[in-house]
């Protein structure tokens, strides 16, 4: 049955590959250079576990590594809303198959979620098996105790894959849970804002033997074998535990029992006139297909999240600067720079993969009497749009934590992005139309890693006129060389822009019937990542 | 009044996929101001043919003139002209019914407030006025080919391409869509409906063509065609073909 299941599924995969060559090409390519980052770590990991010099620094080093893989493991998915593949109950539900062979499954499939840390356990298995100063003991106990931490996250983690998803099915519970892990995720920035040293939060990592890092440390090293042990496998029960009864709730949700929140359309008088804010300065069907896009993106929860996140994280990722007195490049284009950050995040729910949220009704675009290039033209007014509010909310809260805020940075920021969205917006009408996939409004984990990737990816090139022109600035600390570089990308982007329209105009046109058949495709029994 | 032209004319129209043709040399004429059934068994080429007349896919070779203008050269003109009922979904989910229908309306061209007075009396026709505030992914089957029929009609176009209108939606809401359908045709608009339901295009068509392996096998006025006494049903067997495979199947039988 597990089998039959797994194959369904792999066959619906060989049909999408078959679609997308180039997808799957750039994909290898990504997992390649990700996962070898990560096995170099590992690699790492190893060397320095193996070292007998490092045995003094293990019984502090280890339960905090291990606190630090199992909150990452446990987060990451969360935050990067990128759960791995999953399986899609409400198809199989409809079968006789038993809930325990589901649960087996989804188990497995839970080791694609985060798949580089088993390699980090893995290196520091390896390396504990190797020292040659831990006890004879140890070489048993550093290999079971690995694979027991993996096996203690891996369940941990179906446990709060679907207690989350069940969360975000609710309407008003979604953006707090999601604020909930951001404030997890902001824990060590807060560290370094505070000034708190690493050694400080090492001590901080409790070495109260109940606390599970710290019992798989003592296993792991052979370490208070007995209570060590009673105590790892006591978590494994409970996450076992744990996790079967949040995949029974999802299953009871997914089969109709449970309740969930209904979709009725509440808008403010406030909000409608903002969604009508494209009909100030164009007409139909330009301003009527913006206003449908702005209805519709605030009404897709994955859309509300990652907006959220958008507005908060570049600054997250600034706390520990406000702690350095010192003005450098970074700390003095802050506002831009979380702008731009911001930016980047929108286009996994908007640019990158326009049409996503729109399947199989795509097909209006080609059937209406309007032009493709209006419906692309329309997506990226809409996100270009939605970017305002964004700089507006993080300048709000960049002052509020003191960042340097001026109105003059403010409006060199307004200006700023817009030139910056051009090249984006560009790229992501490209591959809008050239790698387009379905997306389910209501799931968080659908593409996620390929289109962060693609971010990271393009974004040396994208970057690099306005780059030069901060660059420029900083060097010659000249303001009029800034505004004529910026005046350069400006334009340079315009060109850009107006060309990768027309190149995914005409792509868009040659290849509509494979397009709009990618983005009428459901997905196998299980939902990939 | 009906056109001089025909609403529809295909010549050779051919779509081939991976070297096998879906649509094989298809010619065929509607005459405007009829109620024209498109019948064949499944996979026989009905909606790859609709999708061929909407521009949705490009033919692989062939002719396609609505009202006597050519679908390559007047998109735009025929497109303004055409209320479209798809056999997948053309509705924006997170839109509520009277959001999607006055964009609908928008997009041929309506001004907005026109638009948004016709989706009221639209869903208030298709009784969803109770739903005017769901989201259409909360919508039934049923429901959402109201919604998708209500969008065709906004415009009030002079050719409606309609694949499996009736399909999922109750008695009552058929009958409703069945009515105004024929009230559009006394009207002078011309109706291309495909359906698998042979009663129901046996009563409302005044014209019918029954496409098999991408090749029309019958075509003509509904009592041409029902030459005696057979029915549609009866011809539709005969053209098509029918076969008992199941018998085959001891386990089953």
């Amino acid at each position: 049955m597990i089998a039959a299941i797994l194959r369904a599924q792999l066959l619906s995969m060989r049909l999408r590959v078959g679609v997308r060559r180039g997808g799957s090409i750039f994909s290898l390519i990504t997992g390649c250079i990700f996962y070898g980052f990560w096995a170099l770590l590992a690699w790492a990991a190893l060397e320095f576990f193996s070292d007998p010099a490092a045995l003094p620094q293990l019984k502090t080093l280890l339960p905090a590594g291990l606190l630090l893989i199992f909150a990452y493991w446990q987060v990451s998915p969360v935050i990067s809303a990128g759960f791995g593949a999953t399986l899609d109950l409400r198809k199989l539900l409809a079968w006789p198959v038993p809930h325990s062979k589901l649960f087996l499954i989804e188990v497995l499939l839970r080791l694609t979620t985060c798949a580089e840390m088993p390699l980090v356990v893995a290196g520091i298995g390896l390396g504990l098996l190797l020292n040659p100063d831990l006890p004879a003991t140890a070489k048993v106990t550093a290999a079971l105790g690995s694979i027991l931490f993996v096996v203690l996250n891996v369940l941990l983690s179906v446990g709060v894959r679907n207690a989350v998803e069940r969360l975000f099915r609710h309407s008003h519970l979604r953006e707090f849970v999601v604020l909930v892990f951001v404030l997890a995720l902001i824990a060590p920035q807060i560290a370094v804002f505070l000034r708190i040293r690493f050694s400080t939060v090492l001590h901080l990592v409790p070495t109260f033997i109940g606390w599970p890092w710290t019992a798989f440390a003592n296993l792991l090293m052979a370490q208070a074998l007995l209570t060590s042990t009673a105590v790892a496998l006591l978590y494994l029960a409970g996450a076992a535990a744990f996790s079967y009864w949040q995949f029974e709730r999802t299953i009871m949700l997914d089969s109709g029992t449970g309740k969930e929140d209904s979709s009725e359309a509440r808008n403010p008088a406030i909000l409608n006139a903002l969604f009508r804010i494209p009909a100030l300065f164009c007409g139909d069907p330009i301003a009527a297909l913006a206003e449908k896009e702005l209805r519709t993106l605030a009404r897709v929860p994955r859309f509300r999240i990652v907006y959220a996140m958008s507005c908060v994280f570049g600054i997250v990722i600034y706390l520990p600067t406000l702690a350095e007195h010192r003005r450098t490049f970074f700390t003095a284009n802050a506002l831009p720079i979380m702008s731009l950050y911001g930016l980047l995040m929108l286009g996994q729910t908007s640019y990158w993969n326009s049409f996503g949220f729109d399947r199989s009704a795509a097909q209006g675009y080609f059937s209406w009497p309007i032009s493709f290039r209006s419906a692309l033209i329309a997506k990226n007014l809409s996100a270009g749009l939605l970017l305002i509010p964004q700089i507006l909310i993080i300048s709000f809260f960049a002052r509020a934590m003191r960042f340097d805020v001026s109105v003059p940075r403010l409006i060199e920021t307004l200006f700023v992005i817009p030139i910056a969205a051009l090249y984006w917006f560009a790229v992501g009408n490209i591959s809008s139309v050239r790698m387009p996939r379905a997306m389910d409004p209501d799931k968080m984990n659908q593409m996620s890693n390929k289109l962060q990737a693609l971010t990271i990816w393009s974004a040396p090139l994208l970057l690099l006129p306005i780059g030069l022109a901060y660059w420029a600035r900083s060097v010659l600390e000249n303001e009029w060389v800034f505004v004529a570089l910026l005046a350069v990308a400006a334009v340079v982007g315009a060109v850009f822009y107006w060309v990768g329209l027309d190149s995914a105009v005409s792509a868009g046109l040659r290849s509509r019937e494979a397009m709009l058949r990618e983005l009428s495709r459901s997905e196998g029994p299980l939902s990939s990542g | 009044m009906p056109d001089a032209a025909p609403a529809i004319a295909v010549r050779d129209l051919c779509k081939v996929y991976s070297g096998k043709a879906a649509v094989d040399k298809l010619t065929m004429t509607v005459p405007s101001g009829t109620f024209f059934g498109f019948l064949g068994p499944n996979g026989a080429g009905k909606s790859t043919t609709i999708r061929m007349l909407t521009g949705l896919i490009p033919p692989t070779s062939g002719s396609i003139e609505l009202f006597g203008l050519s679908l390559s050269t007047d998109e735009m003109a025929i497109k303004r002209r055409i209320g479209l009922v798809p056999d997948d979904s053309l509705l924006f989910d997170r839109l509520t019914g009277a959001e999607f229908l006055e964009f609908v309306g928008r997009m041929y061209t309506l001004p907005r407030a026109l638009a948004a007075q016709r989706a009221v009396e639209l869903l208030d026709l298709f009784e969803l006025s109770a739903e005017r505030r769901k989201l259409i992914a909360e919508y039934s089957k049923g429901m959402r080919k109201r919604v998708a029929m209500a969008a065709a009609l906004i415009h009030r176009p002079d050719l409606f391409l309609l694949d499996e209108p009736f399909e999922g939606v109750d008695a009552v809401g058929a009958r409703l869509m069945k009515d105004i359908l024929l009230d559009q045709v006394r009207h002078g608009a011309t109706i291309f409906l495909t359906s698998h339901v042979l009663e129901v295009v046996e009563r409302l068509c005044d014209y019918a063509a029954i496409i098999s392996n991408g090749r029309i096998v019958a075509e003509g006025r509904m009592q041409d065609l029902r030459a005696g006494s057979e029915t549609l049903e009866e011809v539709f067997f005969r053209t098509v073909g029918t076969d008992r495979e199941y018998e085959k199947l001891e386990w089953l039988t």
